[in-house]
């Protein structure tokens, strides 16, 4: 038997969350919630897998509410965070950087009060005077901590927060294009220079090296045929030049960036719209989705793996299932839109989903597709 | 004769039984022994003999009568003295009439011997003279023969005399008469009476007279035979008229060998000529190119090929049998071998170039032509033919090659009914996707009734196809076609090529074709052609596919035994059911895509912190209700109506729950808190073939954007008020579209607490100035 998902909730709605990456010991979660007329927070929760017991650290966060939390890939005490920052009848979006409390460990033993919140430290605040409303942080694959990149509405703007500047790469106002630019994805591949951000129904990328005065143009760009927004994109993390995007269309397309016409495989399984996608970062066969049909689904895409068939003649896999591409699992723990879902930076069986409501629910892949691909 | 016999057998009857009488009484001891043994229990009837039963042969008298005296009374005695007198007397009586019958009997059978001698002498004396009348007789007959004797003779030597010279007269004429029967072309007639007369003339030739005839006669078959050469080499119009000469020149006496060669260069030369007519006709380019006046169709050209090659052939053939073959070859076996190998190897080079025309030609048409029915009876002609000479021919596998040849063709012809099918497929839904795209039954163009005719028109257009079609099938395997008793015929053909292959096949298509639309994303077919589509495989799988096996059934049943490529009927209806799933599903996302980039559009391109106060429905909204009625007649038009839950009684007069201003923490609780205790709102369920449930379907994508975009924006005090008019316009006529106006509550519930959720300063509207605002619309 598969072990029953393990559910945390929150006081407040939420619809950001991220896997500590840099964290390599313990299962760690952020959630940032989205109370609009309350003290937000950040949860930090860890995630005991062998008493299936959540552990949660609180810190607060004053600024406003989180539209996007995203962590270092480098150093486990950085974060960042999208807010909402209400200023004369007007709201906009803005992002800053944060540095956790080192003494995070401590916390477990002393037990302290939860009502009193740990306190953050903001390192830097990524606001440019041209480009408002920041809508995603993304950082760095590779753990660079000096390079992350935030994109607003209109542009792609890259930080080094060493040196305490920024550099525009791209600015789709300019470039003539109406969408905003929605969501972003950093290419692990070829040096990590390579970002990918999608603008309505188009995924364009940027070399990051073109930054500079002038803005270069795109690299490389997808168009979807059908005319509906893009939410949300991955980069296939071991096998170069495959995306996964997927948004209002309710399909998760699977794309390889030398061949912009066509997709290569196109998943219609849920019913409304998909709001994340995301890459096992060990399996790549194995992707999830999670959409406001309040469905979480898990797929096994092996033809555009890394590891496509290696059905060699030593192959004594007759017993073994045949390596297709299907539908692992469907998840209905949510009852409301799930805007989130994220991979365990530790343990590749292990992923969180987080729906509106609030709710945090910690599951596993299903034991017979995890013997399944391991054996 | 008869009387006689029977007679006798009376006779001996009679002495049988007279023998039987007598030796009864000696033979009894016998007989007694001999039962005994073959009978173990002795028969009950028989006694041993008594000698005091009086009528017993071993009768003791004195026995009796001391036996009498001792046991009976006197008054007994002497009444059984007085019997027996009586008994006596009537014996003696019975005995006396009895001699005296035989008596009169005797004397009658002495007077009858007595006349009987008298009888005969008088025959005797009437026999002798007819024997001497007789002796007389004789005498004289051969009198008269020997006088006759002389001129019988002399009259059968007269009339030997006559037929020799009638001979001769004829010999004599002769010439004369071959002269005139030349001239005139009774060649046959010369020829018969020359080989009459020429041993005759050959026996005595060297008498002068007869020289003289013999040499006139020669002169005039030489010429005759000269004519009969010419006109042989000259005329290969006419075959019969060919073997007629031939057997002619034959007759003449000309040797067989050369005959035989020059008839077939003869022969060949005429079939070429058949052939190079035929080539004409099937040559590719010249056949192509040529204009339409010249092309002769699939018959004439089978009637080219019976009337021309096949039956030249089987008539040069036939008579090549009765000269060389059986006539000569009678007489001389090497020559009859070596006659008949001639035969073969002339007849197989030419026979193989007329199939490879005949090939070309009619698998060609089979390909292109569109008349089944003249391409099966040009195969039949062809094969019937062809079935004759094979006949003559059997080394030739004629009729072989033939059968193969008619089983491509059939398969081609399956090939082309399968393309006539797919094309007229395309055809028709093109032109339905053109009707439909045409203005007047554009949506909420009121031309309801019309989408359903068309749906009527259409299905009845793609039966009457198929129909047409399995009436071309079955031509090939019409009674009257002499290939249909073969065997491909009539099983494989039946089942695996008509059923299968193309019937079975052309639904598999239609599912293939229709299930690819909604695979496609970047098919741009309209939402009504997908309802179209969705309706029509829904009928498919219900009823018509069911019509389309029934039609198939009388002359292309399921083949016996579980034949592999044999299609589960089952298996393909659960295909059909699922892919009429697809389509209704693939419509209802379409639609709901549709109402949802409108809704997207109005939300994310309002500021809705700072927006004015409400004062009426917004437009968008009322757009909304607008595309939803439309989407309604436009479904109602093709589906039923479907079953819609009771709709509660105040539904859409029940007050709005959002009346309270809450604080912001509540919110949050209450809304989960009224979670726990509605049950859970199953969004996504599948969609079913009814108005109300398609609707639904298409409402709940739309509510759902809905809520996604109110829960991206930031809203200011009016910004919620107006959302919360918005809502209770939706819901006071969305209810009536949907399966369970519930759902459209909580839905309609869920987006105002989420805008609550998202201003800034949450305080709702009087709900009696909503109602206000809702009436005004």
């Amino acid at each position: 038997m598969d072990d029953a998902p393990v559910i945390y909730g929150l006081e407040f709605p939420a619809r950001s969350l991220a896997a500590q990456c840099a964290e390599t010991e313990v299962t760690r979660f952020l959630v940032g919630t989205q109370a609009l007329r309350a003290e937000n927070q950040i949860h930090l929760v860890d995630f005991d897998e062998d008493n299936n017991l959540v552990n949660k650290t609180v810190y607060a966060h004053r600024l406003g509410e989180i539209w996007n939390i995203a962590a270092s890939r480098g150093n486990k005490h950085l974060l960042s965070t999208c807010y909402n920052h209400i200023e004369l009848n007007k709201s906009i979006q803005r992002a800053a950087v944060w540095r956790m409390p080192d003494s995070h460990e401590d916390d477990m033993d002393s037990v302290r009060m939860s009502s009193d919140s740990e306190t953050l430290h903001k390192l830097t605040d990524l606001d440019d005077v041209d480009h408002v409303n920041t809508v995603a942080v993304i950082w760095h694959p590779s753990g660079i901590d000096d390079k992350i990149a935030s994109i607003t509405d209109s542009a792609l703007l890259i930080w080094d927060l060493n040196a305490e500047c920024q550099s525009t790469v791209a600015d789709v106002k300019e470039s003539g294009m109406k969408s905003k630019l929605l969501a972003a994805a950093w290419n692990p591949h070829h040096n990590s220079q390579q970002i990918a951000a999608s603008c309505g129904s188009t995924v364009k990328a940027w070399d990051i090296r073109q930054s500079g005065v002038r803005q270069g143009s795109a690299v490389w760009s997808l168009e979807s045929i059908n005319d509906e927004t893009v939410r949300c994109i991955d980069f296939n993390p071991n096998r170069p030049y495959i995306v996964a995007s997927c948004g209002d269309d309710c399909r998760l397309n699977i794309w390889d960036t030398r061949n912009s016409k066509q997709c290569l495989m196109s998943i219609l399984e849920h019913s409304h719209w998909i709001w994340s996608v995301s890459y096992n970062q060990y399996h790549d066969e194995l992707i999830l989705t999670s959409s406001s049909d309040s469905r979480v689904i898990l797929h096994k895409l092996c033809s555009v793996s890394s590891e496509p068939h290696i059905e060699s003649a030593d192959d004594v896999s007759d017993d073994k299932q045949p390596r297709e591409d299907k539908l692992v699992n469907v998840y209905e723990d949510h009852e409301d839109s799930v805007y989130a879902a994220v991979w365990s930076s530790v343990d590749p069986w292990l992923f969180a989903t987080l729906s509106y409501d609030g709710r945090l629910v910690i599951n596993r892949v299903p034991r017979a597709e995890k013997y399944n691909i391991l054996l | 004769m008869a009387d006689d016999e029977n007679s006798l057998a009376l006779r001996k009857e009679r002495r049988k039984r007279l023998q039987q009488y007598y030796t009864d009484l000696n033979e009894q001891p016998e007989c007694e022994q001999q039962r005994k043994l073959d009978n173990p229990t002795p028969p009950m009837v028989m006694e041993s003999p008594n000698p005091l039963n009086i009528n017993s042969p071993a009768f003791e008298p004195d026995a009796y009568l001391s036996k009498l005296l001792k046991e009976k009374s006197l008054s007994d005695l002497m009444e059984r003295e007085l019997d027996m007198v009586k008994q006596i007397r009537s014996l003696d009586s019975d005995m006396q009439t009895l001699v005296y019958e035989n008596y009169n009997k005797f004397i009658g059978a002495t007077d009858t011997i007595r006349q009987m001698k008298t009888d005969f002498c008088k025959m005797e004396d009437d026999m002798e003279q007819l024997a001497v009348g007789i002796n007389e007789i004789t005498e004289t007959s051969s009198q008269i023969s020997a006088a006759l004797q002389n001129k019988r003779s002399q009259i059968s030597k007269l009339s030997q005399v006559h037929t020799l010279l009638q001979k001769l007269q004829f010999l004599f004429q002769l010439p004369g008469r071959l002269r005139t029967w030349v001239d005139t072309g009774a060649n046959r007639k010369a020829v018969n009476y020359y080989t009459k007369a020429k041993s005759v003339l050959n026996r005595y030739g060297n008498l002068s007279s007869f020289q003289h005839i013999h040499d006139e006669c020669e002169v005039i078959v030489v010429k005759l035979k000269e004519d009969l050469w010419e006109s042989f080499r000259a005329n290969h119009d006419d075959v019969v008229q060919l073997g007629e000469t031939v057997d002619l020149i034959l007759k003449l006496g000309d040797p067989p060998e050369s005959l035989c060669a020059e008839y077939i260069t003869q022969a060949k030369i005429k079939l070429e000529e058949d052939l190079a007519q035929l080539q004409k006709h099937v040559e590719g380019e010249g056949y192509k190119l040529r204009g339409d006046r010249d092309v002769i169709d699939t018959l004439e050209f089978a009637d080219m090929a019976c009337g021309g090659f096949l039956s030249n052939h089987s008539i040069l053939t036939s008579s090549y049998i009765e000269l060389f073959v059986d006539g000569v070859g009678r007489t001389q076996p090497l020559f009859q071998a070596e006659a008949t190998q001639r035969l073969i190897d002339f007849s197989r080079s030419l026979v193989q170039e007329f199939r490879e025309y005949v090939e070309t030609r009619l698998l060609g048409d089979a390909d292109n032509s569109p008349h089944t029915q003249m391409v099966v009876r040009a195969s039949d002609r062809i094969y019937r033919k062809a079935t004759a000479l094979d006949r003559l021919l059997p080394e030739l596998k004629l009729r072989d090659g033939m059968a193969k040849l008619l089983v491509q063709v059939a398969l081609r012809r399956c090939n082309y009914m399968n393309g006539t099918l797919d094309t007229y497929l395309t055809d028709a839904i093109t032109s339905v996707r053109q009707s439909l795209a045409s203005p007047s039954l554009h949506i909420g163009g009121g031309g309801q009734s019309n989408i359903s005719q068309l749906l009527g028109s259409f299905q009845g257009n793609i039966l009457t196809c198929i129909k047409s079609i399995l009436r071309d099938a079955e031509l090939f395997i019409a009674e009257d076609t002499c290939f249909s008793g073969m065997e491909f015929f009539a099983t494989e053909y039946k089942w695996k090529h008509v059923r299968e292959g193309i019937f079975i096949g052309f639904i598999r298509r239609i599912n293939k074709q229709c299930e690819g639309y909604t695979d496609d994303i970047g098919s741009h077919l309209s939402p009504a052609m997908f309802l179209f589509l969705a309706r029509f495989v829904h009928d498919l799988h219900l009823s018509t596919m069911y019509q389309i096996v029934n039609l198939l059934e009388d002359n292309f049943p399921r083949a016996q035994g579980n034949q592999n490529g044999q299609t589960n009927q089952d298996a393909l209806a659960e295909n059909l059911r699922t892919t009429a799933q697809k389509l209704i599903n693939h419509y209802v996302r379409q639609q709901g895509m549709h109402v949802s980039a409108m809704i997207r559009k109005s939300i994310e391109t309002r500021d809705w912190l700072s927006t004015m106060e409400p004062r009426a429905v917004r437009a968008v909204v009322k757009r909304l209700v607008e595309d939803m009625s439309a989407i309604d007649n436009q479904v109602g038009s093709l589906f039923e109506e479907g079953v819609a839950k009771a709709h509660s009684s105040d539904s859409s007069r029940q007050q709005s729950r959002w009346s309270y201003v809450p604080a912001a923490t509540d919110t949050n609780l209450m809304s989960n808190i009224q979670k726990l205790f509605s049950e859970r709102i199953e969004v996504f369920t599948p969609v079913k073939f009814n108005k109300v449930s398609v609707l639904t379907g298409v409402i709940k994508i739309s509510l759902k954007t809905l809520l996604e975009c109110i829960r991206s924006k930031t809203f200011g005090k009016f910004g919620l008020q107006q959302v919360q008019v918005d809502c209770r316009y939706l819901q006071l006529y969305l209810w009536r579209f949907a399966t369970d106006d519930n759902l459209i509550s909580l839905l309609l519930d869920e987006i105002v607490t989420s805008a609550v959720h998202r201003s800034l300063d949450p305080q709702l509207m009087e709900s009696s100035v909503v109602e206000l605002l809702c009436e005004r619309g």
